[in-house]
């Protein structure tokens, strides 16, 4: 059931977000050659002394549009993940899912999933596109690029089986938050559909409530196990301290969304408002 | 024939009466099978656990015959058509004395208007 | 005692500190048609959604087939709602689809077969169907499962008069005889000639609940009629328990 839910809910979002994630990097090559296009423009020119000045304010200007574009579509992709969890559960359309037979946490998953592979494709392709924008605004990026990258991995980084570990532990760890993100919104949408009116304020309200009480239990732990501990953190400093790190930070976000979504699922089981 | 039906009185009631009289004026005929229940049901706009009733009331009286395979028939037997007609005609002229002893004409008179009016 | 259909004991409901529900009772068994009957507000659509797990009860019991509401009972209600639930985008053909898709019990060839006649085109999307059409999509999609429990919100409310004989002839002419269907709604005497039962409620409490034949032969009216004289003559107020 799972599997079907995840089927409709990829559909119902399919037909906002494709087109924008085949727009964005085509948005982005047009700019690069608009940018590059005025640059030799005013190169022309430049040898009189003359446009300096007036190149860089434009060159500025695109670079702001094309910020100002990345901004909306990330937004786009934030409001989205609220929208569908609220129209498609706490709204209307939750009478249908709320009288499908499937089990309440299946349709909090499903929407946490899809939400996710949203949010990961999203930022995919907003690198894709501020690439493309690079690439192809200027010659001089790619072989600054490659030597940037050449300085990296040579001098900062040895690719070994250490690093390896590491990157795929940061990629690990990225993903979770973003999951670990989205229950944090879908927690509060549930705690806030309690509230008898003014539904959305509560929402607000209670995810500035659960950031607090989060940030509060983080440093109560904090100051038990680090500054009033009997242990000696030092003993465990060696040299494995950065995957230890890691994986302290990965078992830390695991835990908030487990609970996140324990609380949502037992107040869209026990508690549901749907008026 | 249309169904008519008042809701002041019991549905499956009314639904006796007037499968009763389809039957008798020859609406079905004798041996012909009836439509199923359901489909009855909607035709009159009924619920079919109504239509049931009224239905399982005409069996009692054995107006019409059940059949475990080809379904519901009315009866071929002459002498309950016979005997059913007989009571409903009966019905109609005890109606009719009735009626008329309201307005304060005695059987006879009543007779006697009923004979003139037959000239 | 045999199976109920549905049991309610005792079940209270709170909206803030407006009770729509005030220890409700209830026993229906299967194979009914049964009218659930009130003025505006006397707790008719709290019921359904108590009934269909939307909303939980604060307090009692809640039985479907013996079942607590939950998994189970959901796959066997068929749930027609006050208002349309379906997002725009979807094509009549994707909530075909979709309902094939979680319920073992949908009949598509009957569904698409209901939107021939009424030549509705399935391909088009939600959005783009007038309020009534939107209306009847729901309608097929909810008859055309075999279920054992009906519960339609308000089907005839704000229809005219021949869309309402073409939505009662629907029930009538689609359910699952085996099951039960419960109809909502304050048009009696539009309804009333369908009815195997009626059940009155007020102030969120079943207050009467009797056979429609029962009634008119022993009232010598029509639940229409009695419903009138019942809603008249308790004293209208709240707090009457």
């Amino acid at each position: 059931m799972l599997r079907k839910l995840i089927k409709y809910d990829i559909k119902s979002i399919s037909r906002v977000f494709i087109p924008m994630w085949i727009l964005t990097p085509i948005v982005a090559l047009m700019l690069s050659f608009s940018i590059r296009g005025m640059s030799t423009w005013t190169q022309n020119i430049i040898s009189s002394g003359f446009m300096v000045a007036g190149n860089g304010i434009l060159m500025m200007v695109m670079m702001l549009l094309f910020f100002g574009i990345m901004v909306g579509f990330f937004v786009m992709t934030i409001l989205f993940t609220i929208q569908r969890f609220w129209n498609g559960l706490l709204k209307e359309e939750g009478y249908l899912m709320f009288t499908l037979p499937v089990k309440v946490w299946e349709l909090i998953v499903s929407k946490a999933i899809t939400a996710t592979i949203v949010s990961c494709i999203s930022i995919l392709v907003g690198i894709f596109s501020s690439m493309i924008l690079a690439v192809f605004s200027t010659d001089e990026f790619i072989t600054s690029l490659a030597y940037a990258w050449k300085y990296m991995f040579g001098v900062v980084w040895k690719i070994d089986a250490r690093f390896i570990v590491n990157f795929i532990l940061c990629i690990i760890l990225f993903i979770v938050m973003l999951v670990e993100n989205v229950y944090h919104v879908y927690t509060a949408m549930a705690v806030g559909q309690l509230w008898q009116e003014h539904k959305i304020l509560g929402s607000c309200l209670s995810y500035v409530g659960i950031s607090m009480i989060v940030s509060i239990l983080g440093n109560v732990m904090e100051t038990i196990f680090v500054e009033i501990s009997p242990w000696d953190w030092d003993f465990y400093i060696n040299e494995y301290m950065d995957v230890i790190y890691l994986l302290i930070l990965l078992f830390i976000s695991v835990m908030q969304v487990l609970i996140y979504h324990v609380i949502t699922e037992r107040i869209l089981s026990t508690k549901l408002n749907l008026e | 024939m249309e169904w008519k039906l008042d809701d002041n009185r019991p549905i499956w009631m009314q639904l006796q009466e007037q499968l009763t009289r389809k039957i008798l004026s020859g609406w079905y005929r004798a041996g012909e099978k009836l439509p199923s229940v359901r489909e009855l049901a909607a035709e009159a706009g009924v619920n079919p656990n109504t239509m049931q009733r009224a239905l399982a009331a005409l069996d009692s009286e054995g107006l019409t015959v059940t059949n475990r395979t080809t379904g519901r028939s009315v009866t071929e037997d002459e002498a309950i058509l016979e005997g059913m007609r007989a009571s409903l005609a009966e019905g109609i002229i005890k109606q009719f004395y009735d009626s008329a002893a309201e307005l304060g004409y005695t059987r006879e008179h009543a007779l006697e208007l009923l004979k003139r009016r037959e000239k | 005692m045999d199976k109920m259909l549905i049991q309610c004991q005792d079940v209270w409901k709170r909206y803030g500190n407006k009770e729509a529900l005030r220890g409700l009772n209830l026993q229906l068994e299967g194979g009914k048609i049964v009218g659930l009957l009130g003025p505006n507000g006397s707790g008719k659509t709290t019921l359904i959604k108590v009934l269909n797990g939307l909303l939980q009860p604060e307090q009692g019991l809640v039985l479907i087939d013996g079942e607590t509401p939950g998994l189970y009972t959901k796959s066997l209600i068929s749930y027609l709602p006050d208002k349309p639930y379906f997002s725009g985008w979807m094509k009549v053909n994707d909530l075909f689809e979709l309902f094939e898709d979680f319920y073992a019990d949908f009949d598509r060839a009957k569904a698409e077969q209901m939107c021939k006649v009424l030549q509705i085109d399935s391909n088009l999307r939600m959005k783009t169907l007038s309020k009534g059409t939107k209306e009847k999509v729901q309608l097929i999609l909810v008859m055309s499962r075999k279920a054992k429990l009906y519960l339609l919100d308000e089907p005839i409310a704000g229809v005219d008069p021949a869309a309402r004989d073409y939505i009662l002839t629907t029930i009538l002419n689609n359910y699952n005889p085996e099951g039960t269907v419960l109809i909502s709604t304050h048009l009696i005497s539009d309804i009333e000639r369908v009815l195997d039962e009626v059940i009155f409620i007020q102030n969120g409490q079943v207050i009467r609940q009797e056979l429609v034949d029962d009634i008119r032969e022993k009232e010598g009216k029509s639940v229409d009629e009695l419903f009138r004289e019942v809603f008249r003559t308790i004293p209208y107020g709240g707090g009457a328990w």
